[in-house]
């Protein structure tokens, strides 16, 4: 889409000031059927952000709008729908996580021949009526209805979709029946079938889809490695795979292969009978893999996840083979030591993310990542990174080992939460010139890490989380102009005092803390007045999202629980607390592959 | 160019760049390059004000601004100004929108 | 100030706008019609009609044009739009790609 210009933005931010601003030109109905549809869709999306639009609103865009974007959108029913059953030139619609969408707000959508794209995903009241509402849309080229209340039935009767180029289907218990009768979707090149009923029986259906690129079996039963002439990405998280299946000469050109958490029956063949040197995404954390040869043909890998996978120092060589293209290598909770480290350094010249999270690399292993010149986004979180190497003999001088970063002349986002860095040792970052994020946890942080982070030209978003910090160093603070986020969860020593004077006199910069609940809500209360109500959709997002955050349990005792001389004594200890581990999301969170 | 004034005469709109210390003669000179009428012929009035703007006294001390609209009257045969005539758009074309409410 | 250095941009209505060449090529559209070589008429007797921009939108142009050099000098001033203007404008601007 073409970028909007200056004015243009202008015009949009006057014209969704208020709601008496949109009074103003809601009835210039000549003028709204000209808008050309990407001005329409810019001052719609705008509306909706400024929660200036209701379902009778809509109608002005029925003549200009081709793509509308409603994801997440919980005030969508019935009549919003009625009103877009309108849009005549509407080609792409997404309702995915509406969650008031059901059966019948669906009939609206009956007849509307120019739709091509529609999104239903996780709106779970949709159900088998509903699909019989969206059958009579003909020409529907893409569909998502994944996580929604449609059964294996309701799935069989997409066959007469004939144009279905797209089709998510995740999560649904579609069974081989089902997948049978969709055969006669020939033209299918996306095919999302996650967590359904597919048996193997129903996976050598799969070869009579002609075209099909993408395939998505994860957390199924298929135990069949699928090696379609067309397939490009195939996602098998979650399998347990015994078997290769051979289909026509031509071998795949296999482009993106994901078998996290997989188990692999007969790993010496698992990738043998494999085309897979145009492979460029290969994650297999997780996995049940142990031996990692396999690796060495893999040429043009660019994406490489093995997060807890059983690779080892004696491995690292298998990836050294591949470095020469790798932008992305995800190693957290693996058995590499910093040796293994040091066997990689100087073999990946274009890698930009590392993660060593949850290993058991220390200070020797920063000196090898210094050699990796390209990387922007470093996390060492949970090792065994101290900060410091103390020179036998000399035990009075210590030197700082972040300093080899300085090395990284593109290193934007360093994560150091869960380390024993303490305050002076945190000096060499201060001339990071790209660091953007940086992220610290740990008890014997004290007021000096900010004082040093202060002259950080590009810092955006800071985490100082469970430290020492105490309402005047945080007054002593001048934040870099940059900075946008500072996030000091867990720095219990701090007051909504403190804070709401830091907040005023730094206005561009949210804080992140627990008595922010309460001061954020007066600012609602304020921004909910006309003259401020630009910040009032920001704000209101952020509480959503801070609302699941959770506030970790210990937090609110922790002043009772220890003396002064006790907290004195916390400063100068290593970690003592064990501290619960960030999980990820636990369910089959596939998103990001299925709409690359 | 600190600021500018819009100045109109008839259908015409004529943006001229300017600094607030420049005079009314100054304005004259560049419009009279613009539209060949010497400067004796042309009056300027400031129309938030309807004052007539003294050749000699600077923008400033008369308080055009930026984006200020002043009127452009030329003097007729017999020597006299002609009155001011700035067309407004809505004298060529009812509204452009039959349902912006305005009848 | 010099003649050559204007241009005149005349609306659907009829009314005229002088401006300074200097601020008329703020749109991507105006400049490339008065750059572009060998090309357009426009270029040659200074004078551009837009049949499709009615009187008001075409002088609210004009002020954003001397708006954003002013801008573009460090003034820094708001640009202010009437609200029952910014769908008319918007689609102007989308016109002469400013």
């Amino acid at each position: 889409m073409e970028k909007e210009s200056e004015l243009i933005r202008r015009c949009i931010e006057a014209a969704c000031r208020s709601k008496e601003s949109v009074e103003k030109w809601r009835r210039q109905r000549r003028t709204l059927e000209r808008l050309p549809s990407h001005l329409s869709q810019a001052l719609l999306r705008s509306l909706l952000r400024r929660r200036l639009i209701f379902p009778s609103l809509l109608e002005v865009f029925k003549h200009s709008a081709e793509e509308i974007d409603l994801r997440g959108e919980n005030s969508v029913d019935a009549e919003w729908m009625a009103y877009l059953g309108a849009f005549r030139y509407l080609r792409s619609l997404n309702l995915a996580d509406c969650y008031r969408i059901n059966n019948s707000a669906i009939w609206s959508l009956v007849g509307m021949t120019s739709l091509k794209e529609v999104d239903l995903s996780r709106c779970m009241k949709v159900s088998d009526a509903g699909v019989r509402h969206i059958i009579s849309i003909s020409n529907l080229e893409k569909l998502w209805i994944s996580e929604t209340a449609v059964t294996a039935n309701g799935v069989a009767l997409l066959s007469s979709l004939k144009n279905l180029s797209v089709l998510d289907l995740g999560g649904l218990p579609v069974t081989d029946t089902a997948l049978n009768s969709l055969q006669a979707l020939t033209k299918l090149q996306y095919l999302d079938l996650w967590g359904s009923k597919i048996s193997n029986k129903g996976a050598l259906v799969l070869q009579s889809f002609p075209k099909l690129s993408f395939l998505n079996l994860a957390w199924t039963n298929v135990t069949i490695f699928l090696n379609l002439s067309s397939l490009e990405c195939l996602n098998m998280s979650n399998c347990t795979i015994d078997s290769i299946l051979e289909c026509g000469g031509d071998e795949a050109p296999f482009l993106k292969l994901v078998f996290a958490g997989a188990t692999f029956m007969n790993e010496a063949e698992a990738f043998l009978y494999i085309k897979t040197s145009s492979l460029s995404y290969l994650d297999v954390s997780k996995s049940s893999l142990n031996r990692f040869g396999f690796l060495a043909d893999m040429k043009m890998l660019e994406h490489l996840d093995l997060n807890s996978s059983a690779l080892g120092d004696e491995s690292v060589e298998m990836i050294v083979c591949v470095g020469a293209n790798l932008k992305n290598l995800n190693l957290s909770m693996t058995k590499v030591s910093s040796a293994g480290i040091g066997i990689l350094a100087g073999h990946v010249p274009k890698l930009e993310f590392l993660s060593l999270s949850h290993t058991s690399i220390d200070d020797v292993a920063l000196s090898y990542i210094s050699l990796m010149p390209s990387l922007k986004v470093v996390d060492l979180s949970n090792t065994n990174i101290k900060g410091f190497i103390i020179h036998p003999g000399t035990e009075s001088h210590m030197d700082s080992t972040l300093t080899a970063l300085q090395n990284l002349n593109y290193l934007e986002s360093l994560n150091l939460e869960h380390t024993q860095v303490r305050d002076p040792d945190l000096y060499p970052l201060s001339s990071c010139k790209e660091l953007s994020h940086l992220s610290l946890r740990c008890a014997s942080l004290t007021d000096a890490t900010l004082h040093c982070l202060s002259s950080l030209p590009k810092l955006t978003t800071l985490q100082v989380r469970d430290a020492v910090l105490t309402t005047s160093g945080l007054d002593a603070f001048s934040p870099p102009t940059t900075l946008r986020l500072l996030d000091l969860m867990g720095c219990w020593l701090l007051t909504e005092d403190g804070i709401s004077l830091f907040l005023k006199k730094h206005p561009e910069i949210e804080i992140r803390h627990e008595v922010i609940q309460n001061l954020s809500t007066e600012q609602q209360t304020i921004s909910n007045c006309p003259s401020s109500s630009q910040q009032f959709p920001k704000i209101s997002r952020w509480n959503r999202m801070q609302e699941k955050l959770p506030i970790p349990e210990f937090f609110v005792d922790q002043r009772l629980k220890y003396s002064r001389e006790e907290l004195l004594a916390l400063q100068f200890s290593p970690l003592s607390i064990e501290y619960p581990r960030e999980t990820g999301s636990v369910t089959p969170n596939l998103q990001s592959f299925q709409r690359d | 160019m600190a600021m500018y004034i819009r100045v109109k005469r008839s259908k015409t709109t004529y943006f001229i760049q300017c600094d607030p210390t420049e005079t009314t003669i100054d304005i004259k000179q560049k419009l009279h390059t613009l539209i060949d009428q010497p400067v004796n012929d042309q009056r300027l009035i400031l129309m938030n004000t309807g004052e007539i703007l003294e050749d000699s006294k600077s923008l400033a001390d008369q308080k055009v601004e930026n984006d200020a609209v002043v009127a452009l009257t030329l003097r007729k045969d017999d020597n006299e100004f002609e009155d001011v005539n700035i067309v407004k758009p809505n004298d060529f074309y009812p509204s452009r929108d039959a349902d912006n409410g305005n009848w | 100030m010099k003649k050559e250095d204007t241009v005149k941009l005349i609306s659907a209505e009829g009314m005229e706008f002088v401006i300074d060449k200097e601020a008329a090529m703020v749109s991507q559209t105006i400049r490339n019609m008065l750059t572009s070589p060998g090309g357009f008429a426009e270029a040659e007797h200074g004078e551009v009609t837009f049949p499709e921009i009615s009187a008001v939108i075409l002088e609210k142009i004009c002020q954003y044009f001397y708006w954003s050099l002013q801008y573009s000098r460090g003034k820094e001033t708001e640009f202010h739009i009437e609200p029952e203007l910014t769908l008319e404008l918007m689609m102007a601007a989308n016109y002469l790609h400013t």
